[in-house]
């Protein structure tokens, strides 16, 4: 059996969810790999809800809010813009591929851009394989060399 | 070196431009953070050991500047303070931990052995009274062989690594940063309540995000780790990207805030 993606994406409640709403409502079709969650601003995906999906099954996670300049709290997507590449780098630190979490804006009339966004995430972790996180525990009992 | 230091501070007492000296004495157990306020006392004073002064303890609210000032609020304390000493006390001031207001900051140098034994990053004060700071940075050989290392086999040494957790938090306990009340690595939010080993990478990680923009590379956390994980390989790395993403390094500068923490110019609602 060929391997499916589970992603699961943070949508922004004002921009991103409402461009995924628009999708849906237009009859767009994407594929069903995805789990959305809907949070009020993008600025609330903290790491660790992030880490918390990836431990719990996610082979990815994907954070969507407004565009630069258009969030509803006016500064919550640049703290987004600065914290997510700091998570990426400590995936990448611990040996957990960073391309595993994506941020992207999105806008409420962007229904047909998420869709393409979802088509071509899905194939990258498709490719990408299985998150290590959640397979059989590697069962190490001697120290790999530094 | 030590005996300039000394009698710096003797002198500031005798003068009474200080009250208190904090800095490391020698005792019979070894060095450790004490309070000196007499010249005699300040026979002890040494300036040796790798550990950095201790601020903050848990689990009491109180760090050692607010048990000063709970005795005499006007005291005038002077920090013996080497170049980690000093980041804590920037970067725990810059995030209300404590004032800087009355504090004399007695910088001091580490020489190349003392910082290359640390790994230090920055082994002097800006605030430099005594000593010649190094003109270039130590290396960290671990850190660039494990930056080498393909992920999957970087995965299975913090695998490894990490699975020797005993969960004693002493890396918490000893981190001159980690001043929460209310700690996620304890909540089961994140972290299932129980497992031991703790469940990997979230208990570390949840230290490792939180102190993204916070951590001052003293290297508490390693030393405390009672089963010599490398916890401060992570930090470091985590540290380093916030310094080339965001120019910002902390406790090596008193004033400049966290970019994490922060509304920055050309930010919205950023006031010129
Ligand atoms: S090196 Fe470790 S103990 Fe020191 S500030 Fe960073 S996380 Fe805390
Ligand atoms: S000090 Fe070491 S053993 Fe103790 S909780 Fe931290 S990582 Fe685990
Ligand atoms: S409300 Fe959409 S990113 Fe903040």
């Amino acid at each position: 059996m060929s391997f499916e993606p589970r992603i699961v994406a943070f949508l922004c409640n004002w921009c991103s969810y409402t461009g995924a709403d628009l999708a849906g409502t237009a009859r767009m079709r994407y594929p069903p790999n995805v789990v959305i969650i809907r949070v009020m601003c993008s600025g609330r995906v903290s790491p660790l809800l992030v880490m918390s999906a990836l431990k719990q099954g996610a082979d990815a996670v994907l954070i969507c809010g407004c565009h630069i300049g258009d969030c509803h709290y006016t500064t919550g997507n640049w703290q987004t813009e600065k914290r997510i590449p700091l998570l990426r780098k400590a995936l990448e630190m611990l040996g957990i591929d960073p391309r595993r979490v994506r941020l992207e804006w999105v806008s409420a009339s962007e229904g047909a851009r998420f869709v393409e966004l979802i088509e071509e995430y899905v194939a990258e972790i498709r490719q990408l394989g299985p998150n290590p996180l959640t397979g059989a525990q590697d069962a190490r009992t001697s120290p790999p060399s530094l | 070196m030590l005996e300039q230091v000394r009698r710096h501070c003797k002198e500031a007492l005798d003068a009474k431009r200080l009250d208190l000296v904090y800095g490391v004495g020698n005792r019979k157990a070894g060095p450790a953070p004490r309070f000196f306020s007499t010249a005699e006392e300040l026979d002890e004073l040494v300036l040796a050991g790798k550990e950095p002064l201790v601020f903050t303890c848990r689990p009491s609210d109180r760090n050692v500047v607010d048990l000063v000032r709970e005795r005499s609020p006007t005291a005038k304390l002077g920090i013996v303070a080497r170049g980690c000493d000093e980041r804590a006390l920037f970067e725990l001031a810059k995030r209300f931990q404590l004032s800087l207001d009355g504090i004399e900051i007695i910088g001091v140098a580490c020489d190349q052995a003392q910082a290359e034994e640390c790994r230090c990053p920055r082994p002097y004060p800006k605030n430099l009274a005594f000593g010649t700071p190094l003109d270039k940075p130590v290396d960290d050989p671990v850190l660039e062989k494990l930056q080498r290392l393909p992920l999957e086999e970087r995965l299975a040494f913090w695998r490894y690594q990490l699975s020797k957790c005993v969960k004693c938090y002493g890396c918490r306990n000893a981190c001159p940063m980690c001043f929460c009340k209310e700690c996620q690595m304890e909540g089961e939010l994140f972290v299932p309540r129980g497992a031991q080993p703790p469940e990997f990478p979230t208990f570390h990680f949840v230290q490792l995000i939180h102190l993204a923009d916070r951590c001052i590379d003293c290297g508490e956390c390693e030393r405390a780790c009672p089963m010599d994980i490398p916890l401060r390989l992570l930090k470091k790395s985590l540290r380093s990207e916030v310094r080339e993403r965001f120019g910002y390094e902390a406790g090596v500068d008193p004033t400049t805030a966290s970019p994490l923490g922060s509304i920055e110019r050309g930010e919205p609602s950023h006031a010129e």
